[in-house]
């Protein structure tokens, strides 16, 4: 396993993506702190512990890499070479899926330190001592909300590799995955909209466990939205991803190469 | 002392089904370390699914298969992970990575790098992005990869696809030095000119069935020979000769025998009939040929 995972490593530093993903995050939540630089004080504690949107432009991108990751192989056919290695084909997903979630923490941590930054140069009237959510202060709850997006990453992570497992082609796979994501959560408001009668079996779809990072920042999602527990949807979000990784890696091991 | 030769393969009782077309039916060969064996047959005959079944890629519905000794299926071939190298279908190759860097993720070692890129002469482009490489230049990258770990059983599917007339002589060359060291090779082609130069043993696969397993000796001795005598009277000369028992045809400008006969008694024959011979030529069924008439007989 610690052969596999030294090779998948080899092979992600040399991709562009690997060095582009980093750049591409600093420059959008630049982008997005210019715009924010005007507005009320409470609107930018609101863009500072949400990372300038560097949260959502991540989970973005881990589905891109992650999607890309798994279908690569089979799209060059270098999946052959990988299972003569292997005894059990699921290691080579489980080691892919260990390296996304690695490089997803890196990337958290790409954002929340660009977040230090322009909020230096950008938000010097308020402080990261001032008090923001559930009486934390700011620093807390961006350091929460990143701790929290890694955590919710973890479900959409084993989900962009289950439905990448199923895929022949990287961009089907990268489109069902943030279609997936995003819609997902706009699904699930609906379904549990729709029939109220069965909420209590409803409210577990996994859809609903997208909202895990959303209901920290906006706690009346609990009540209108999600009608789960903080610690509900982290529940969750681990047992809808080990279903997502334990089915994938079947689907993986299983495939005609 | 007769020294016990290992057996490298052995497979027994493949079968294989792809929903209700069976692929494979009861399969079964062996073969020892140090050869260099020729998995021939038509397309669709199933080479490519043996080859995949040897390197524990494909799940089979019944059979066994052992390499020096060791079980392989898609669970367990550890045996494959550490003794086999293997092409198949195409290279595997990413686009991202250079050729030296492919060659990195097999080994460690730089000796055995630095070997295999200067065997298939590989220096001027081994540091340039796969995605930049020829097909040639890619096949010959796929075929390094199989080989820059020195396995002990290499199976190389088509490896000749794409490689110009230089680089598969260099191929040919390093194969049999290889063999000779001990190196055991299973390779499939269409390319069966080039085939039969290199190869000790064939098997030729039909209809996922193998029709038959044979060392080159055994071949040669089974392919057909003929003579073909041009002689100045044809048609006197053909006389002489039916009159002699030689059982010969004509066939254009030239008189055809279609057995392996004594060579010179034949030509005492025509000269003491004193007709003049302008040419002798003497013809061995190639492997392509043999093999070919083989899958026609049994097609008839």
């Amino acid at each position: 396993m610690g052969q596999l995972l030294q090779q998948e490593i080899f092979k992600f530093r040399h991709q562009r993506l690997a060095w582009l993903a980093p750049v591409i995050l600093v420059l959008l939540q630049a982008g997005l702190a210019m715009t924010a630089h005007g507005t009320s004080v409470s609107d930018q504690k609101f863009y500072v512990s949400s990372a300038y949107g560097g949260f959502q432009w991540l989970t973005i991108l881990i589905i891109v890499i992650g999607a890309s990751c798994v279908t690569m192989e089979f799209e060059y056919g270098t999946i052959k070479q990988l299972a003569i290695q292997v005894n059990h084909r699921w290691t080579i997903f489980v080691g892919k899926y260990a390296l996304v979630l690695g490089y997803s923490v890196l990337l958290h941590g790409v954002v929340i330190l660009m977040t230090l930054l322009l909020k230096e140069r950008g938000g010097r009237n308020f402080s990261w001592q001032n008090i923001y959510l559930y009486h934390q202060s700011l620093l807390a709850n961006l350091v929460t909300n990143a701790a929290l997006d890694m955590y919710g990453g973890v479900m959409i992570v084993g989900l962009v590799f289950l439905l990448a497992s199923c895929s022949h082609n990287s961009a089907a796979a990268i489109a069902i995955g943030v279609g997936v994501c995003f819609v997902g959560e706009g699904v699930s408001s609906l379904l549990l909209q729709s029939f109220k009668s069965l909420l209590p079996v409803m409210k577990w779809n996994p859809f609903n466990m997208f909202f895990l990072q959303e209901e920290y920042g906006n706690p009346s999602y609990q009540q209108n939205v999600t009608h789960l527990t903080i610690q509900q949807l982290g529940v969750g979000n681990l047992v809808w991803a080990l279903f997502f990784v334990g089915v994938g890696a079947v689907i993986f091991s299983r495939r005609r190469i | 002392m007769q020294r016990i030769q290992e057996s490298m393969v052995r497979v027994v009782g493949l079968r294989k089904t792809f929903g209700r077309r069976t692929v494979l039916h009861d399969v079964n060969f062996e073969f020892s370390a140090g050869k260099i064996v020729g998995l021939v047959g038509p397309n669709g005959a199933g080479k490519t699914t043996i080859m995949k079944a040897l390197l524990g890629l494909l799940a089979t519905d019944a059979g066994n298969i052992r390499i020096l000794s060791q079980p392989v299926s898609v669970t367990t071939h550890t045996v494959v992970t550490q003794q086999v190298g293997a092409l198949i279908e195409r290279p595997a190759i990413y686009p991202f990575l250079s050729g030296w860097q492919h060659l990195q993720l097999i080994t460690n070692s730089v000796v055995q790098m630095k070997w295999v890129v200067q065997a298939f002469q590989m220096e001027n482009y081994i540091h340039r992005p796969a995605k930049r490489y020829s097909l040639g230049m890619k096949q010959k990258l796929g075929i390094a990869m199989a080989l820059v770990n020195r396995p002990r059983l290499v199976i190389l599917d088509e490896p000749m696809n794409g490689l110009d007339p230089q680089s598969v002589k260099r191929l040919r060359h390093l194969i049999v030095q290889l063999a000779r060291k001990g190196t055991t090779f299973l390779i499939s082609s269409h390319i069966l000119s080039e085939l039969e130069k290199i190869i000790d043993t064939v098997i030729l696969i039909d209809q996922g069935q193998v029709l038959l397993q044979r060392t080159m000796a055994q071949f040669q001795e089974s392919a057909r020979q003929s003579l073909m005598i041009r002689t100045m009277e044809n048609a006197r000369g053909l006389r002489v000769l039916l009159r002699a028992d030689y059982p010969v045809v004509q066939r254009g400008s030239d008189l055809i025998v279609n057995k392996p006969v004594a060579l010179t008694p034949l030509l005492h024959t025509l000269l003491d009939a004193h007709i003049q011979i302008l040419k002798v030529n003497q013809y061995q069924e190639d492997l392509e040929t043999v093999l070919l008439r083989l899958l026609a007989e049994r097609k008839a």
